[in-house]
């Protein structure tokens, strides 16, 4: 293991991969500092740009991008309160009150070091736990995969933003896309409508193409000519003292597991990982009311568990092939395009790469706390302009993109159709990534849960078999039953799930001044 | 008189003459622009690496580039319909497996159908093997069958695909032997792989040299093939008994090949037959094969087609015979 990292490390540590490495991580705080862009489209948008790169480049800048954007939404969360990305959602809560006294710089500074400690925690944990489960995935078997898909879908209902009827529905939904085209076992065809683009279903890099990319092109145009109006223009960024932080240590370990954990199941991603934290370690202090009022452990927390969730989602992305949110779900498929075959043999084929990718990881972090650090008000400044005139590469990009997923025009039709639904999803305030997780591991879900019941000659007792499995079908059924007490016993007012005292929405609000 | 009858014969022989230059010019300046070759299935598969190693053969014999297309989709219909839809001007091929064409024809209603292709030539034969994990003790195809009837229904064989050539094979064995184990169709190669490595079924079916590594390491053994494995570079499984050999009357192998629209002009064909086979015949796609697995062949265009058709035939027979009942 470790002679594979170090190999990982001086792969990349040519000039043309710090380079990318580098390049990748400042576009993706920039992207992450936008309100309204999000880090599965800037991975999207570079799909078509690398396409003729060779692969670990190419997944090099994709990671960049993934990490710089965790720390990018805290930018516009603290200065703007309206996160740049879902993930930063949680930071505006102290953030903002922090930027309103005049901390603004202290804010960031907080957020930078949290960041870059969780990025840290999470990538330790992520080079820990690759290559053990990587060597236990090879085991695994049908059904094991399946309850793994299966708490994950249940988990992404449990935990989105509303409630969980709308995460089943969302979920429900995206199955039912997903039931499009052959079935994995006797290759009965579904839904095609005859059309023989059909048979292997609707295409899912092209339906995250139209969700993530087009989409918020269609959410943003209302956004053309305005401007953000910021509280405080003039920032220097003040990184707290190491006392100030070693005081706090708790936020980042806390903050640092529920990332990862959370961030290593399907599915289930950054978008809630942050609040859940932030709840902990409030419920832990000794001044729960101070939280929300602008206080560090406020904004240090939400972004040790964010940037700690990439180490997270690199765990079931390189060991078993399933995508943790929609950013890894489009680098599973940028690493189909470049030839790889993700999944549990990826480590025993391809080590090299899975090495790559973990040491860019790291080195990933390191940069966006060296431009954090340096450079910050430049990434401010883009806050103040107006971004409608990126609208049009998106578009272009996002189009591209969506073609060269197969070389024909179909997947560019799927990526506008899902544009247009997603759009309507998103106006209505419902949420596309239940639906985006629901087309990505249902048919991973139901392949395995056939082959599961083939393999045991119809027998269901296969699903609790082993502990692992009854320990995951505990959590499903614990998760549902729960929720469903929850909704008998509370009053229908009281059903919207939410930790946060006030709920912010992610995307396109913002002041309009 | 004399003059005149010289100059009209100079004259008739200069036009026909450039005609016949012109003919020739036509039929030799093909290809004068890069060649696409389309491979109907995603980048980084069998097919796509085979396709790959082939269009380093074709830009070794030719002075143009040849790029490779990966329009995957459909279970390669996608990729195959365009071609045969496409312009027949010699400048985009299609690179598929016979089977693989076959075998959707024979399970599925898709828009196409084998008249619509010249058929170029085949260049790389995998014949279709049976492997399985070493623990679990089997000596050879011969030995799970006998142990599958002793015990009906217990034991399990993988196919990578619910409707390939694997399938048809494993129906053809259990129709034809009358033996009793549940074929698992796997969703792909890639899952069935793993199920063999991770010593999760009985035994796979599946195309060479698919999982070579692992045998050669002694974790996987082939214990049956479809087709004589005899140019298979690895020399210890080389003599592994065939169906035949155990008296199923049945072969099954994928032949990759080039195909092109049937409206392709009879000199494109010629000229680009030769190309093919000087390219099958290549050093530089005999070394591919090396590091691939198996050494190339080269099955002329309507040896091919014949080997296709019959393939075809074959494939529909099995279907009706032990899937549909």
């Amino acid at each position: 293991m470790i002679e594979g990292l170090i190999g990982g490390f001086a792969s990349i540590l040519g000039p043309l991969n710090l380079l990318l490495l580098f390049a990748g991580t400042a576009m993706g705080i920039m992207v992450g500092a936008l309100p309204g862009l999000s880090s599965p489209m800037a991975i999207i948008v570079l799909l078509p740009l690398t396409y003729s790169m060779e692969t670990l480049p190419a997944l090099l800048t994709m990671m960049g991008v993934y990490v710089g954007t965790k720390l990018g939404g805290s930018y516009s969360a603290i200065l703007l309160r309206t996160p740049g990305t879902p993930a930063g959602a949680c930071t505006a809560l102290d953030g903002y009150p922090m930027a309103q006294r005049g901390q603004a710089g202290l804010a960031l500074g907080y957020a930078t070091m949290g960041s870059t400690c969780g990025g840290i925690f999470g990538w330790i944990l992520a080079v820990t736990c690759v290559p053990m489960l990587a060597s236990l995935a090879v085991k695994s078997s049908n059904a094991d995969i399946a309850l793994i898909g299966i708490l994950g879908l249940v988990m992404v209902s449990a935990f989105v933003r509303g409630s969980m009827l709308r995460g089943l529905i969302g979920v429900t939904l995206g199955l039912l896309i997903a039931t499009v085209g052959l079935d994995p076992i006797q290759a009965t065809s579904r839904f095609t409508f005859g059309s023989y683009n059909l048979m292997s279903g609707v295409p899912f890099a092209a339906a995250l193409v139209g969700f993530f990319g087009i989409a918020v092109v269609l959410s943003d145009i209302k956004m053309i000519g305005r401007r953000s109006h910021m509280i405080i223009t003039d920032i220097t960024l003040a990184l707290p003292t190491w006392k100030d932080l070693v005081k706090r240590w708790q936020c980042i370990v806390i903050g640092g597991l529920y990332g990862t954990g959370i961030g290593a199941i399907p599915g289930v991603g950054a978008e809630i990982s942050p609040w859940i934290a932030w709840a902990t370690v409030r419920n832990k202090s000794k001044t729960p009311e101070k939280f929300g009022t602008g206080i560090p452990e406020g904004v240090l927390t939400p972004e040790a568990t964010n940037n700690a969730n990439t180490g997270g989602t690199m765990v079931p992305m390189l060991a078993l092939g399933i995508p943790g949110d929609g950013s890894t779900a489009i680098m599973l498929g940028a690493m189909v395009l470049h030839g790889l075959e993700p999944g549990v043999t990826l480590m025993k084929n391809s080590g090299d790469i899975v090495y790559g990718i973990l040491a860019g990881l790291l080195v990933s972090t390191m940069f966006m706390f060296l431009i954090s650090w340096r450079a910050i008000r430049y990434f401010i400044l883009v806050l103040k302009q107006d971004r409608s005139w990126l609208f049009p590469f998106i578009l272009v990009l996002a189009t591209l993109g969506a073609f060269l997923t197969m070389n024909t025009l179909f997947p560019v039709f799927i990526a506008i159709t899902f544009g247009v639904v997603g759009y309507i999803f998103e106006s209505r305030n419902f949420p596309v990534v239940t639906v985006v997780l629901g087309i990505i591991l249902g048919p991973i879900v139901e392949e395995n849960i056939r082959l599961a019941l083939a393999l045991s000659n119809n027998n269901w007792t296969t699903f609790v078999a082993t502990w692992p499995r009854q320990v995951m079908v505990a959590a499903i059924v614990g998760l549902l039953a729960y929720e469903v007490y929850k909704g008998l016993t509370s009053k229908p007012a009281a059903r919207k799930r939410g930790i946060s005292p006030k709920p912010i929405t992610s995307q396109g609000k913002e002041d309009k001044k | 008189m004399k003059r005149p009858r010289i100059i009209c014969i100079v004259v008739v022989a200069m036009v026909l003459g450039s005609a016949l230059l012109a003919g020739i010019a036509q039929a030799t300046d093909y290809p004068k622009r890069t060649i696409h070759m389309v491979v109907p299935w995603k980048a980084g598969g069998g097919t796509d690496s085979i396709g790959r190693g082939f269009a380093e053969g074709m830009k070794a014999v030719i002075d143009q580039s040849v790029v490779v297309d990966n329009i995957s989709g459909a279970g390669g219909v996608t990729g195959t319909v365009k071609v045969a839809r496409g312009k027949a001007d010699g400048y985009t091929l299609l690179m598929n497996g016979t089977t693989d064409m076959t075998a959707v024809l024979t399970f599925k209603d898709v828009p196409f159908s084998l008249d619509d292709f010249t058929y170029i030539g085949g260049f790389f034969l995998s014949p279709t093997w049976v492997l399985s994990h070493k623990d679990r003790g089997y000596k050879d195809l011969a030995d799970f069958l006998d142990k599958a009837k002793a015990n009906p229904g217990k034991l399990t064989l993988g196919t990578a695909g619910p409707a390939g050539a694997q399938m048809l094979m494993a129906s053809a064995i259990k129709g034809i032997t009358g033996a009793d184990f549940r074929i698992i169709p796997y969703s792909g190669g890639k899952d069935l792989k793993k199920a063999l490595i991770g010593n999760q079924v009985d035994v796979g079916i599946i195309h060479a040299p698919v999982l070579l590594a692992e045998v050669k390491a002694g974790l996987i053994k082939v214990l049956g093939t479809g087709m004589p494995l005899d140019k298979i570079t690895y020399a210890p499984v080389r003599d592994t008994a065939t169906l035949k050999n155990i008296g199923i009357p049945i072969e099954i192998g994928i032949t990759r090949g080039i195909y092109v629209p049937k409206a392709t002009p009879k000199e494109v064909v010629v000229k680009l037959s030769e190309i093919v086979e000087k390219a099958a015949k290549s050093e530089a796609f005999k070394k591919f094969g090396k590091t691939f697995g198996f050494a190339p062949v080269w099955i002329p265009g309507p040896d091919f087609e014949k080997q296709i058709r019959a393939e075809l035939v074959l494939f529909k027979e099995i279907k009706a015979k032990y899937i549909d009942k």
